[in-house]
């Protein structure tokens, strides 16, 4: 019971998602290729610096928040708690996503009069983890069945995942003309550790019984699939230079592509689109699965008095049933491969730009200057187990000064009403640094926040001359 | 430029008011006070049979036993976390004898460390007789079934009319078996 409650815990804290709707389209930041592959490029050339290039960490609860269940607030700890789980809605979720890139870096090629091509590389780290509120399961663990009879309490409530993989990449870009750019990324992925349990059905009820008070039907088929950590076999126990080897390409690999695409319908207004992770990893080295599967009705024991047969006896009767829940809840392991997708994003937005500096010694627009103001529209959408996840943005960027790049948004999604977003990216000279956080609304009480996400990076960019 | 130290400054201080958080208490202690109590509640033994089960003389008793091997308290997590179980007993009898129900719970050495029993009425008139029993387990009495691995059931036909192949009615008993936890640790 610990554990859940320390489930819980851990998973109020780490709940992200994976929206970046502050880099999406924030063309100055580098990275912002890694969400659009067919972005506008500005730079001639970038490199990351190697581990401070780009962090990412981001968290959300559609439902609880820490501060529902530890508020210092003398209300007792079990009540909260109980509200928690009947305040849970079917398809809550909670998730936590964080990158680190290792090294990353892009040059522009093509004729020297005409630069009109990009390519960029390099490799991240990525921990992703979810979990739907199995809410079923945490009723029937707060009640029992005493007062839920005829209740079906459904397994596939059960749905959660978690990795670390290391992916390595290399994208395309080209403008084809003032109007149009389109860009692809190939990524190779090796998972370090995954462990994925999203194919749970069957479920536990007690129903009125025939001959008895009660009948109790179990109708299970869940299964557990883990691979890079053999959690039975010593010899094979995950070890720290594992994540180095397994990080170059030695764990269990996998293949998938980004694409995406910018449409400049004129010198405002632009549309652009993506998709990314499109993939797939195939998990067979260190594959340690576990099944429990199977059908039981019990309705209790017949003592059999007046059986006329020899040797049956109620205890017989009993241990055949007692062999059977045995072998119900026996969980089976094997070392299949498996393969896992990839959650496949989404992303498009539509801009308009405007305002272009009056300058003082004319008194006149800067026409060859760029457009000082931008505001538009994102829609973001991942696909997860149950149902994909969605978040419109609206948002507005504004160049401040030379140097200075802003983006402030504004979210729907699924964890809240009231998301504002703000991002900076500096430039002096060659060096960028760029920070961009959202859910600002609710750092007033960050124990109360449904969501929250961090990215930060430095770079040296060599610009357009 | 005085324009722009304003701009810069009033762009430092909008940063600094959305970075600003203060944070309410929160005491992630209060895990360790978490108290669940499920109740949970299974089928045990049941029996539907006719009188003419039950050839017997006038003022001849007649006995049937059985027994079933228990292990409900082998796993740690029952042991740690049960406060109170209960047996309910719930026995419909149309026949005109009075039946005892007597349960011996016995250890491994099969010595009976519990016993308890209770009379399902005879039907004067063919009618069904309801009888409802229910045995607590807490405390001492607790920690005895908790060693007790077998549990023998024995149905005493009393002393009364005669029962021949023609006589009516029928007993049916239904039982299950209640389990009150606290997890608190």
């Amino acid at each position: 019971m610990k554990a859940i409650s320390l489930l819980l815990i851990l998973i109020s804290f780490v709940c992200f998602s994976q929206n970046k709707q502050l880099l999406y389209g924030f063309s100055e930041i580098p990275q912002s290729l890694l969400t659009n592959p067919g972005g506008r490029v500005t730079n001639r050339a970038y490199f990351g610096i190697p581990f401070l290039s780009h962090f990412h960490a981001n968290g959300g609860s559609s439902g609880a928040t820490i501060y529902d269940l530890f508020a210092a607030d003398g209300v007792d700890f079990s009540t909260k708690f109980r509200r928690v789980v009947y305040d849970a809605k079917p398809g809550d979720f909670f998730t936590a996503n964080q990158q680190l890139e290792i090294v990353s870096g892009g040059f522009a090629i093509g004729p020297s009069y005409n630069k009109n091509q990009y390519l960029s590389f390099g490799v991240y780290q990525e921990f992703d983890f979810l979990t739907y509120f199995p809410k079923d399961i945490a009723v029937l663990a707060l009640e029992g069945n005493q007062n839920n009879i005829g209740q079906r309490f459904d397994v596939s409530t059960v749905s959660a995942m978690a990795e670390v993989i290391a992916v390595w990449h290399v994208g395309y870009n080209k403008k084809v003309n003032e109007k149009f750019t389109y860009g692809a990324r190939g990524k190779i992925y090796s998972s370090l550790i995954n462990a994925t349990s999203n194919k749970n059905e069957g479920y536990f009820t007690t129903v009125e019984g025939e001959n008895n008070f009660f009948r109790h039907i179990f109708n299970l088929d869940t299964a557990l699939r883990t691979s890079g950590y053999a959690l039975n076999g010593e010899d094979n126990a995950f070890e720290p230079k594992d994540v180095v080897t397994r990080t170059l390409l030695g764990g269990n690999l996998g293949l998938g592509f980004d694409m995406g695409v910018t449409y400049n319908f004129d010198k405002q207004w632009t549309f652009d689109a993506s998709l990314q992770d499109v993939g797939f990893i195939r998990h067979s080295k260190e594959v340690e699965n576990y099944e429990v599967k199977g059908e039981l009705i019990f309705e209790g024991v017949d003592p059999i008095f007046f059986d006329t047969n020899e040797g049956d006896t109620a205890d017989e009767f009993y241990s055949a049933i007692e062999d059977e829940f045995e072998d119900l809840f026996d969980t089976n392991e094997n070392a299949d491969a498996y393969t896992t997708w990839r959650p496949i994003k989404f992303n498009a937005s539509l801009n308009y730009a405007f305002g272009k500096k009056r300058l003082k010694l004319c008194n006149c627009l800067a026409d060859e200057q760029p457009y000082m103001n931008r505001v538009g529209a994102q829609l973001y959408a991942i696909k997860r187990p149950k149902s994909p996840q969605l978040a419109l943005t609206a948002y507005y960027y504004r160049r401040l000064f030379k140097g200075l790049r802003m983006k402030a948004t504004y979210t729907i999604d699924s964890y809240t009403f009231n998301n504002i977003g703000l991002g900076v990216s500096a430039h002096i000279g060659g060096a960028n640094f760029y920070v961009l956080a959202d859910n600002f609304l609710q750092y007033q009480n960050i124990y109360d926040a449904q969501s929250v996400s961090l990215q930060l990076g430095f770079n040296y960019i060599f610009n357009n001359k | 430029m005085e324009g722009r130290i304003y701009k810069i400054y009033g762009l430092v201080l909008s940063l600094a008011m959305c970075f600003w958080s203060c944070t309410e208490e929160i005491d992630l202690n209060q895990a360790e006070d978490l108290e669940l109590s499920p109740v949970i509640e299974n089928s045990l033994l049941f029996f539907d049979a006719p009188a003419t089960n039950f050839f017997a003389g006038a003022n001849e008793s007649s006995e049937f036993s059985d027994f079933i091997e228990l292990d409900l308290f082998n796993n740690s997590f029952t042991r740690n976390n049960i406060v109170k179980v209960e047996f309910v007993f719930d026995v419909l009898n149309s026949i005109k004898r009075s039946f005892e129900l007597q349960v011996d719970l016995l250890d491994d050495l099969d010595q009976t460390v519990h016993t308890f029993s209770f009379e399902a009425l005879a039907s004067p008139d063919a009618s069904q007789v309801y009888t409802k029993y229910t045995e607590v387990f807490e405390g001492n009495r607790l920690r005895v079934l908790m060693n007790a691995n077998k549990l023998s059931f024995t149905l005493i036909v009393q002393e009364g009319e005669a029962i021949n192949e023609n006589t009516l009615g029928q007993i049916n008993m239904k039982s299950k078996s209640v389990f009150y936890f606290n997890i608190n640790d």
